[in-house]
């Protein structure tokens, strides 16, 4: 079913992505993310000593706090701050600092529709740029379900506000050889399976859900090429400094 | 070649005779050294510099050069997150920092460049903040006198703790800190004063403890601090260096920060007489504070700006680096 967006794109198409690291140079690691219009920054600052009060002390702890643009914080900051923590911590690897507080800062600079998978990616390219250990990349993606019954990935303020349901989903990012040879033996396989965080707003059934999860996933495949190509591109910039 | 690579791009050198010209440092083999020119390349053209056709063209031909040598695949890859690192696994071998067994594989948990040491394997992040190890020189700043201890600041996740029984006596003799030691723990160290110390052992929730039991560790006084990221700074035999050229005393630490100033010969070890001492510290204080020469001070200051320009580069702040001479 052909279906037409406002800019043109089509069903499955995300909108251009930009992604640069360490723009702030006094936080240990920041990243800035843009899908489209919107953008969002963010920043790492961390490990530093001590937990929260009824936090695990044998685990490192990871705190949020979201900026929006305008306004006054209230209770949806405070949803997207549980939501992104909840995320985090089970990308990272909690056992390496005990007994410490990561402290990620998440500013709002323009909203265009899929906020808060927006805000994940950028908190998840800050937490790499200030060296602190992951399992794996999360890589988040909204996908819409209209009333129709069509399913859109990355919607803009505007189709989001139309639609009926939408879903945020984070995948995590697929487990690569880094050898030419050992990478052609993981294209022939299944992706990966797995999904980290999934929050749904509005009505959709059950098949919809699941349709929406498919094409979650084949789009995040595409996001974690990009991702990977951004730091592969990074790393060796700096490397070999010595 | 490395130095020729310089002279080639047109590094403009100013006319003073004693200005120290940078190199690179001695022993490096050509390819790193293109290396490092090739990845400061956006550096470069954010520097403007004024090149000539054929210096272009050379630079050119030196990248591309050098982008054919790091492209093939060799074991010293650079790894990203969750990127499996090539592993012989019949070896037995021990994972090393920045990995992690994932369903019988070893993956990065850290974005950097992979290295084995022996049967060790793991990933040296780069950019990373400072990991110190027992033995390290590091220099840091008091930032509270508490209970028989400094803490000072060391550019790492939680400040470092100096015991008061882990620092010389001023009188030099080894005794147990009484009580009025501890009142006077200002006379030796105050706050925001700078002190170089040698790491000693890690407290049971991660935090340094420190000592500076030598008569080369101790309260820095006459010179610069310069901030740094740490992995500029390598782990050498010598990390306290004298430049005679310029009577400066070079401090090296290993967490970034590095002291320039001038140079003292050995720690005297004055004698505070607990009636007499605040008199006696500012009339000697007095006399020293004059005695700072301006042509001193201009060499702190071009060795304090030399150093900048190498993490500019991201070069490694070494002494070879610092000291050929060059006149022009």
């Amino acid at each position: 079913m052909e279906v037409d967006r406002e800019d043109g794109r089509s069903q499955n198409q995300l909108r251009p992505l930009a992604c640069s690291r360490n723009i702030l140079h006094r936080a240990h690691g920041s990243a800035s993310w843009s899908q489209g219009d919107t953008k969002v920054l963010a920043a790492v600052y961390g490990p530093k000593a001590g937990t929260k009060k009824n936090e695990n002390p044998e685990k490192a702890c990871i705190e949020v706090i979201w900026k929006p643009k305008t306004g006054q914080i209230g209770k949806p900051e405070k949803e997207y701050e549980m939501i992104l923590k909840r995320t985090l911590e089970s990308i990272c690897i909690l056992t390496v600092n005990p007994n410490t507080t990561t402290s990620i800062i998440v500013q709002v600079v323009n909203d265009d529709g899929a906020l808060l998978p927006s805000a994940i990616n950028a908190a998840c390219m800050a937490l790499v740029d200030a060296g602190i250990p992951m399992k794996h990349l999360a890589v988040a993606i909204c996908c819409c379900v209209a009333k129709s019954g069509y399913v859109i990935l990355d919607p803009t303020k505007l189709e989001e506000q139309k639609m009926k349901a939408f879903a945020y989903l984070v995948f995590p990012n697929s487990v690569r050889s880094v050898l030419p040879e050992g990478s052609l033996r993981v294209e022939g396989e299944p992706i990966e399976n797995g999904i980290i965080t999934s929050v749904t707003h509005g009505i959709m059934s059950v098949d919809d859900y699941f349709y929406c999860l498919e094409r979650g996933r084949a789009a995040s495949v595409k996001l974690s090429d990009f991702l990977r190509r951004n730091l592969q591109q990074q790393s060796t910039d700096s490397s070999k400094a010595g | 070649m490395g130095g020729n690579l310089i002279e080639a791009l047109g590094f403009k050198v100013s006319s003073s005779s004693s200005l120290p010209f940078f190199c690179f440092t001695g022993g490096v083999t050509p390819k790193s050294s293109l290396c490092r020119v090739a990845d400061n390349k956006e550096k470069m053209r954010g520097l403007k510099l004024p090149l000539s056709q054929t210096q272009r063209v050379r630079l050119q031909r030196a990248f591309e050069k050098l982008q054919s040598l790091s492209a093939k695949a060799n074991s010293d890859a650079s790894v990203t997150v969750a990127d499996t690192i090539p592993v012989n696994y019949e070896d037995a071998f021990l994972k090393g920092y920045g990995t992690t067994d994932l369903n019988g594989e070893l993956v990065a948990t850290v974005c950097g460049v992979v290295e084995r040491v022996n049967k060790l394997v793991y990933v040296r992040a780069l950019r990373a903040r400072y990991k110190p190890e027992v033995g390290d020189v590091v220099v840091g700043r008091v930032v509270e006198v508490a209970q028989k201890r400094w803490r000072l600041e060391i550019n790492f996740s939680q400040d470092a703790v100096l015991m008061l029984s882990s620092m010389n006596m001023p009188d030099g003799i080894q005794r147990r800190r009484t009580a009025l030691d501890e009142l006077n723990m200002r006379s030796i160290f105050e706050e925001n004063d700078i002190v170089c110390a040698e790491v000693r052992n890690f407290q049971h929730d991660g935090s340094l403890q420190l000592q500076a039991r030598s008569q080369k560790y101790g309260k820095l006084e006459k010179g610069q601090l310069l901030i740094i990221d740490p992995y500029l700074v390598r782990k050498s035999k010598q990390h306290f260096h004298h430049l005679e050229q310029f009577g400066i005393d070079l401090i090296l630490g290993r967490n970034g920060y590095i002291w320039i100033g001038e140079h003292v010969e050995a720690r005297d070890s004055v004698v505070i007489d607990q009636a007499k001492s605040i008199e006696q510290s500012t009339v000697v204080e007095g006399i020293n504070r004059a005695y700072t020469p301006l042509e001193m001070r201009q060499n702190i200051c071009r060795i304090a700006n030399a150093i900048r320009v190498l993490t500019i580069l991201e070069m490694e702040a070494e002494r070879r680096s610092l000291t050929t001479k060059r006149k022009r």
